[in-house]
C-alpha cells in the first residue's frame, strides 16, 4: 500500500514539476502584413546584440531551438525580439516583392528553429519587448485570425528583485554569477556577466549588474541561454502603434493564455460538419499571474 | 574577569565584522556630468558581487552591504564607459569615480555552429569566427572559410563555382579586380563576408530571371566606413647570392641566380568606403618575387563586351615555369599603380572609373631538355639553356555608367587598353636526332627579340526595360584591336660556323561589333520564352612577312596580306520552365554564318555561308533547400577561324614554322554533356560538389608535324579527327567548432583521347590524369594554429600499342605551416614544403622552408620573413606526354631575408 502511494506521489510530482512540460505553441503564425512588418520604423541603432537560444536541445544547432531571441542594445532603447521571425519576414517579404505573390508564403521561408514549430504561434516568440529608461512596453502579436487582438501595454522595469548568490560559472567565455528571484508565480535562476555592462537579458529579465547570459525557471520549462554576443550596426525597429492599441498587461496575459490553450474556440471556429472543437491544451504560461 | 573581557572583545569584533558598510558617491565623465551606469562591489580577488546600485541622473549611487573582506573592488560599469574599477578598504566612505566616455568594444563570441548564418539565398560568414591572430587582410580569412576557395591566381570559388560579382558594401567598385580588395582590406575592418547565391545583379530582373550565379559582398564594420584610410608598407632585405645591382642586369652577365641585392618592397594603399562614394588607390612595388600584378587580374567583366582577339600566332621560346609557387622563381622589378573610383549620386545610379598601370621587368633562367617523338624509329633530343627578360607596360582604363533601378536598367562601359611589352631571350640550343639515322645538329646560340605592342578600345551599351510582365533587352558592343608585332631571331651555328637570321612581322587588326536584342515573354507564371535577334561582324586584317626562312619545296610563300571577315545573323530562342525548385531550359538558336576571305597575295576572293544550329538543354533542380542537381547537354558547330586561312608561312617561334591554308574551311563539331550535384549546409558548415563532364569534338582537319633538323614544320591537313574527354571531379569542405578546424578534400579523374599526325603517320593518343588532396587547418591550443595541405597527381599517357612502355608521372606537394602566438601581438610562423616528382633524376624531394615573425605594436606592424631556409637553388620538373618527355630545370631565388614595417598614414 505504502509503495503504491509513494509511486502515485512520485508520478504526480513528476507531472506537476513540469519535467515534461514545454512552453506552449499552437495556432498559426499571423500574417506579416497584419503584424505590420512592412510598416516598422527605425527608433534607435544598436551597436551590440546578444542572441539567446530558447529551450535548445543542442545549443550549437539552431534547428533545435524554439526561438533565437535577440537583445539589441541602443543608446536610448533596448529591444528583445525574435531573430528567427525577423530573418523569415525579411526573406519572405523580399520574395513576395520579387514574385508579386500574394497570400501565404511557403513554409520553407521559415528560417531556423525546430521544423515542427515552423507554422505555430507562441506568445513569447511573437511579442516584442522595448525598454526605455524605467518603462517596458510589450507589443503582443496574436495568431492568425486573431490579429484584431494585437495590443501593447507598458509596465515599470526592472521588474525582478534579485538575490545574489555566491556561485559562478562560465558562459560564452564570461564569468557569470548566480542570482535568484521569484517573479509572478515562478522561481527563476539567472547567471549574469558583470564584465558585459548591459543591464538586461532575454524577455523582461533585467535589473542585474551585468548582462544575463542564462536564465531559467527552476522547473526548466523556459530556458534561455546566450549563444552569441555580436557587434555591428543593428537598426532597432518598432511596429506601428496603430496596429497595437493600448491595453493592460492583465488583459494581454489573459488573451494570450486563451489563444494558447484553446485556439480554435478563441477564434470562434465552428466545424461545418458539426465536429466538436478539440479539448483545451495544457499550457504553462511563463507568467502565472 | 579576563574571560569576560575577552568575550566582550570577541563580541565587538564579530559585530564590527558584520556591520553594514555604505559606499556612496558619484560616477561622472571628464566634464563632471553624471553618467548612466551601475556600480558593483565585490571582495577583492573573488569576483562575487555583494551589492550593486544604479546611478541617478546626476550620477549619484549608494551601496549598502555587509562583508568581512578587508579590501573591496568597486566597479562602475555601463555600455558608454565600460568597466572602471577602484580598490578600496572595507569601510563606509565616499567614492567618486571619474569614467571617460568611450564606446566599449565587447569581444564577439558565439557558441553556435552558425559561424555561417543563412538568410535565404545569403550566407553570412562571421569574420571574427574565422580570423586568427596572424591574419592581416580579408583574403587571409577567406581561405579559412569552408566552402570558399581562393586559388593561387587570387580567383575565388564558392562550392566549386567561380564568383561572378564581388561587392564591398554592395557596390562593385573594382569591376572584377577583386584581388585588390582581398589583399588590401584589413580583416579587422570586415564584419561579415556574405555569399549571395542565385545572384541577379539587375534589380528589375530579380525574381523574373533566375540565375545560379554566386557573388560575394563584404560588409564592413562601422569604424571602416566613411573614413579615409591610408596604409603604408616599406621593406628591404638581402639574399644569400645574386650580387648587388641597381637597375637592370645584362642578359649575358653569366649569372644564373634569381633576384639581386638589395631587395626592396613598398606599398601605399588608400581606401574610402562610404554610402555614396568609394575609392581605392594604391601603389605597390617590389623585387622580392611577389607578383603584385595578380591583384590587377580581372576575374570577371561587369558587362558582356565584344571579344577582341587579333590574330598573332608568333612568340618566343622562353624558359617555362617550374610548377612551384611563383614566389620561388619570380625575378622581378614590379610596380602597379591603380585608381578605382565610384560615385553613387542616387540609390540607383553609379559612375565608375578604373585605371590600372602595371610595369615590370621579369627575368627567367632555365634549362629544358626535350626528348621528342619523331617517328617509330627516331627521336629528337634537344637541350636549351635560356635567359630571358620581359619588359611589361600595361595600361588599362575603364569608365562606366550604370543605372540599375526596379523599373529599368542601363549600362555603358568604355574600355581602353594598351600594352607595350617586349621579350628578349638568349639561349644555347643543342640538338641531335637519335635512332636508325642519327644526326648531330650541334650547338646553336639563339637570340630572340619580340616586340609585341598592342592597343584596343571598346564600348558596350546595354539597356533592359519591362513591358508589362515581359522584358526587352538591347545590347550593343563594338571594339577595335591592333597588334603590330615583330619577332627577330638570330641563330649562330657553333658547329658549322654559320649565321641565320629570321624576322617575322605580324600586323594584325580586329574590328568587331555585336548587336543583340531579346524579348522575354512570361506565360502562366512558370514558362518564360525568350526570342532575340543578334548580329555580329568580325573583321580581321592580317599582314605578315617572314624573312630568312627557306620553306620546303612546293611552297615558297612567306608573306600574307588578307582580310578574313565573318558576319553572323542569329535568331535566338529559348524556352524555360521555371518554378522555385526546378528550371529546365531548351535553347534552339539558329545562326546564318558568312565568312569572306580576300587574299591579296593569292588574289583569291571567296565567301562561304552556313546555317548553324546550336541546341542545348539544361536543368537545375533544387532537391531540398541544401541540395541541387544540375544537368546539361549541348551541340555546336564552328566553321573556319583566322588560324586556318593563311597560305604563307609564319614563324610561330624559331623552331616552328606553320602554314594553315587548306582549300576546305575547318569545321569543328562539339558535343558536350554534364551532370553535377551540389550540397551546402550553413548549419553544418558543410559544402560539397561533384560533377561529371563529357566533351567530344569532331574536326575535318588535323595539324601534321614534320621535322627538319630541330625545327618542326606544321601544316593543316584535310583529314577528319576526333577527340574526346571525360572527367569526374569533386570537392568537399567542412568547418568544425572542435579545435576551430576546417577540412577540405578534393579529387578528380580525367581521360582524354585524341589523334596526332607526325611524319604522315597517325597515332592514337590517350591520357589519364588523377589528382586528389586535402587541407586541414586547426588550432589545438589558443597559442597555436596549424595548416597542412597535400596534393597528389598522377598522369599516365601513351600512344596506342605502347601502353606497356609508358611511364607514370607522379607528383606530390605537402606543406605544413605552424603559427605560434606567444603573446597577443607576436605571431611566429614556420612552414615546410616538400615537392616530389618521381621522374626527376636527382633531388626527387625538393624541400623548402620559410619562417615569418609578425609583431603588432600600437601604431606599427613589423614583419620579418626568412624565405627558402634550406637555400634550394634549382628545381627540376619532368613531364611525359606519351610521346615526348620534357625535363625543365628552373633556377630558384636563394635564401633571403626581408623586413617590413607597416603603418597607418591616415
Amino acid at each position: 500500500m505504502n509503495k503504491r502511494i509513494i509511486t502515485i506521489i512520485l508520478a504526480l510530482s513528476a507531472v506537476c514539476s513540469g519535467a515534461v512540460a514545454q512552453p506552449k505553441v499552437s495556432g498559426r503564425v499571423p500574417t506579416r502584413e497584419k503584424r505590420g512588418y512592412d510598416q516598422q520604423i527605425v527608433i534607435d541603432t544598436a551597436s551590440v546584440r546578444v542572441l539567446y537560444a530558447l529551450n535548445a536541445k543542442d545549443i550549437k544547432d539552431e534547428n533545435t531551438y524554439i526561438d533565437l531571441g535577440k537583445l539589441e542594445v541602443g543608446r536610448r532603447v533596448k529591444k528583445y525580439s525574435s531573430e528567427f521571425i525577423d530573418l523569415s519576414d525579411e526573406e519572405a517579404v523580399k520574395w513576395k516583392k520579387r514574385t508579386g505573390h500574394t497570400g501565404y508564403v511557403p513554409k520553407s521561408f521559415w528560417i531556423g528553429g525546430r521544423p515542427e514549430l515552423h507554422e505555430n504561434w507562441s506568445e513569447l516568440v511573437f511579442s516584442d519587448y522595448f525598454i526605455r529608461g524605467n518603462q517596458l512596453k510589450e507589443y503582443a502579436c496574436f495568431p492568425l485570425w486573431a490579429e484584431r487582438e494585437n495590443s501593447s501595454y507598458t509596465e515599470p522595469w526592472p521588474l525582478m528583485q534579485w538575490t545574489l548568490a555566491d556561485e559562478q560559472q562560465t558562459i560564452l567565455g564570461h564569468r557569470c554569477q548566480k542570482a535568484t528571484c521569484r517573479f509572478r508565480g515562478r522561481d527563476f535562476v539567472a547567471w549574469f556577466a558583470a564584465d558585459v555592462p548591459i543591464k538586461g537579458g532575454p524577455w523582461k529579465f533585467g535589473g542585474l549588474p551585468g548582462c544575463i547570459l542564462k536564465v531559467y525557471d527552476v522547473q526548466k520549462i523556459y530556458v534561455w541561454e546566450a549563444v552569441a554576443i555580436e557587434r555591428g550596426t543593428y537598426q532597432i525597429m518598432q511596429y506601428p502603434d496603430k496596429l497595437y492599441p493600448k491595453s493592460t498587461r492583465k488583459s494581454v496575459w489573459q488573451r494570450q493564455k486563451k489563444y494558447a490553450e484553446d485556439y480554435l474556440n478563441a477564434i470562434g471556429w465552428t466545424s461545418l460538419e458539426g465536429k466538436p472543437t478539440p479539448p483545451k491544451i495544457h499550457f504553462e504560461p511563463l507568467e502565472k499571474e | 574577569m579576563y574571560k569576560r573581557l575577552i568575550t566582550t572583545i570577541l563580541a565587538l569584533a564579530a559585530l564590527t565584522a558584520n556591520a553594514q558598510t555604505v559606499i556612496e558617491g558619484t560616477v561622472t565623465d571628464s566634464l563632471g556630468h553624471g553618467v548612466d551606469a551601475y556600480v558593483t562591489v565585490a571582495p577583492k580577488g573573488t569576483g562575487y558581487i555583494l551589492g550593486f546600485a544604479d546611478t541617478d541622473a546626476k550620477g549619484y549611487y549608494k551601496l549598502s552591504f555587509k562583508s568581512t573582506a578587508d579590501t573591496l573592488v568597486v566597479t562602475a560599469a555601463g555600455l558608454s564607459v565600460g568597466n572602471v574599477s577602484r580598490i578600496v578598504a572595507n569601510k563606509s566612505q565616499r567614492l567618486n569615480i571619474r569614467a571617460n566616455q568611450r564606446a566599449i568594444q565587447l569581444k564577439e563570441v558565439s557558441v553556435r555552429a552558425q559561424k555561417i548564418r543563412q538568410n535565404g539565398d545569403t550566407l553570412n560568414y562571421l569574420v571574427g569566427a574565422y580570423q586568427q591572430q596572424g591574419d592581416r587582410v580579408i583574403g587571409d580569412v577567406l581561405k579559412r572559410m569552408p566552402g570558399i576557395e581562393v586559388s593561387q591566381s587570387g580567383g575565388i570559388k564558392y562550392n566549386g563555382k567561380s564568383i561572378k560579382k564581388f561587392y564591398v558594401e554592395e557596390m562593385d567598385l573594382l569591376q572584377g579586380r577583386y584581388g585588390l580588395a582581398t589583399n588590401n582590406i584589413n580583416a579587422s575592418d570586415v564584419a561579415t563576408v556574405q555569399v549571395l547565391e542565385n545572384h541577379q545583379p539587375v534589380k528589375m530582373l530579380q525574381g523574373k530571371e533566375l540565375t545560379d550565379d554566386v557573388a560575394i559582398n563584404l560588409k564592413l564594420k562601422d569604424s571602416a566606413k566613411g573614413t579615409v584610410a591610408v596604409n603604408t608598407m616599406l621593406g628591404g632585405g638581402i639574399q644569400w647570392a645574386g650580387g648587388w645591382h641597381i637597375g637592370s642586369r645584362p642578359l649575358d652577365d653569366g649569372q644564373i641566380v634569381i633576384g639581386q641585392n638589395p631587395l626592396w618592397t613598398a606599398e601605399v594603399v588608400g581606401m574610402y568606403f562610404a554610402k555614396r562614394r568609394q575609392n581605392m588607390t594604391l601603389y605597390k612595388g617590389n623585387n622580392t618575387g611577389d607578383d603584385v600584378s595578380k591583384e590587377l587580374t580581372q576575374h570577371y567583366s561587369s558587362i558582356n563586351s565584344v571579344s577582341l582577339y587579333p590574330f598573332c600566332p608568333t612568340g618566343t621560346v622562353m624558359p617555362s615555369g617550374s610548377g612551384l609557387p611563383q614566389k620561388r622563381t619570380f625575378d622581378n622589378h614590379s610596380h602597379i599603380l591603380t585608381m578605382n573610383h565610384l560615385e553613387k549620386p542616387n540609390k540607383d545610379t553609379e559612375l565608375g572609373l578604373n585605371i590600372a598601370y602595371y610595369n615590370d621587368r621579369i627575368r627567367r633562367e632555365g634549362n629544358s631538355v626535350g626528348d621528342q617523338f619523331i617517328s617509330d624509329d627516331s627521336r629528337l633530343l634537344t637541350s636549351e639553356t635560356m635567359t630571358s627578360e620581359t619588359k611589361v607596360n600595361n595600361l588599362n582604363v575603364q569608365a562606366r555608367y550604370n543605372w540599375n533601378a526596379q523599373n529599368g536598367f542601363l549600362a555603358n562601359v568604355l574600355k581602353f587598353d594598351t600594352n607595350w611589352n617586349s621579350d628578349r631571350v638568349d639561349g644555347l640550343l643543342s640538338s641531335e636526332r637519335t635512332g636508325t639515322a642519327p644526326v648531330n645538329y650541334g650547338n646553336n646560340r639563339v637570340r630572340q627579340h619580340f616586340d609585341r605592342p598592342q592597343l584596343s578600345v571598346s564600348n558596350t551599351f546595354n539597356t533592359i526595360r519591362n513591358i508589362g510582365k515581359n522584358t526587352f533587352d538591347l545590347h550593343f558592343s563594338a571594339g577595335y584591336f591592333h597588334r603590330p608585332n615583330t619577332l627577330t631571331v638570330g641563330i649562330d651555328s657553333l658547329l658549322q660556323g654559320t649565321q641565320t637570321a629570321y624576322t617575322q612581322d605580324v600586323n594584325s587588326h580586329h574590328i568587331a561589333g555585336r548587336f543583340n536584342t531579346s524579348y522575354g515573354i512570361r506565360v502562366a507564371d512558370v514558362f518564360r520564352f525568350n526570342y532575340g535577334i543578334s548580329a555580329s561582324a568580325n573583321l580581321h586584317g592580317i599582314v605578315t612577312d617572314l624573312d630568312g626562312f627557306t620553306p620546303p619545296a612546293g611552297n615558297n610563300q612567306l608573306s600574307n596580306d588578307l582580310w578574313y571577315n565573318t558576319y553572323c545573323l542569329a535568331l535566338g530562342q529559348s524556352y524555360k520552365y521555371e518554378t522555385p525548385d526546378l528550371d529546365i531550359t531548351l535553347g534552339l538558336p539558329l545562326e546564318l554564318y558568312t565568312q569572306t576571305l580576300d587574299d591579296k597575295i593569292r588574289k583569291n576572293k571567296h565567301g562561304y555561308t552556313h546555317l548553324l544550329f546550336f541546341p542545348s538543354l539544361s536543368m537545375n533542380w533544387s532537391i531540398t533547400r541544401d541540395l541541387w542537381f544540375n544537368a546539361g547537354a549541348s551541340y555546336s558547330k564552328t566553321v573556319g577561324d583566322p588560324g586556318g586561312i593563311y597560305s604563307g608561312y609564319i614563324m610561330s617561334n624559331y623552331r616552328a614554322f606553320q602554314r594553315s591554308y587548306v582549300e576546305q574551311l575547318s569545321e569543328t563539331k562539339n558535343y558536350g554533356a554534364n551532370v553535377g550535384l551540389r550540397y551546402r549546409s550553413a548549419i553544418r558548415a558543410l559544402f560539397a560538389n561533384v560533377g561529371f563532364n563529357y566533351r567530344r569534338t569532331h574536326d575535318n582537319q588535323i595539324y601534321g608535324y614534320n621535322y627538319v633538323g630541330a625545327t618542326s614544320v606544321v601544316q593543316a591537313v584535310n583529314q577528319p579527327t576526333t577527340a574526346s574527354s571525360y572527367s569526374v571531379s569533386g570537392e568537399a569542405s567542412k568547418g568544425f567548432d572542435f579545435l576551430h578546424s576546417t577540412i577540405r578534400v578534393f579529387g578528380g579523374y580525367g581521360l582524354s583521347e585524341s589523334e596526332r599526325l607526325i611524319s604522315q603517320s597517325l597515332y592514337q593518343y590517350r591520357a589519364h590524369n588523377i589528382r586528389f588532396g586535402g587541407a586541414l587547418s586547426f588550432s589545438p591550443f589558443e597559442w597555436l594554429g596549424v595548416v597542412y595541405t597535400s596534393g597528389f597527381s598522377q598522369s599516365f599517357s601513351y600512344t596506342e600499342g605502347h601502353r606497356d612502355e609508358a611511364v607514370r608521372v607522379k607528383s606530390n606537394t605537402k606543406r605544413l605551416s605552424m603559427s605560434v602566438y606567444p603573446t597577443k601581438t607576436l605571431t611566429l610562423t614556420l612552414a615546410a614544403e616538400d615537392n616530389y616528382n618521381n621522374l626527376t633524376a636527382e633531388n626527387r624531394h625538393a624541400w623548402f622552408g620559410d619562417a615569418t615573425a609578425k609583431l603588432k605594436l600600437k601604431h606599427i606592424d613589423l614583419e620579418l620573413q626568412l624565405n627558402n631556409l634550406f637555400d634550394q637553388r634549382q628545381y627540376t620538373r619532368v613531364n611525359y606526354s606519351g610521346l615526348d618527355i620534357y625535363t625543365q630545370t628552373s633556377q630558384l631565388r636563394p635564401r633571403n631575408i626581408i623586413g617590413t614595417i607597416r603603418f597607418k598614414l591616415l
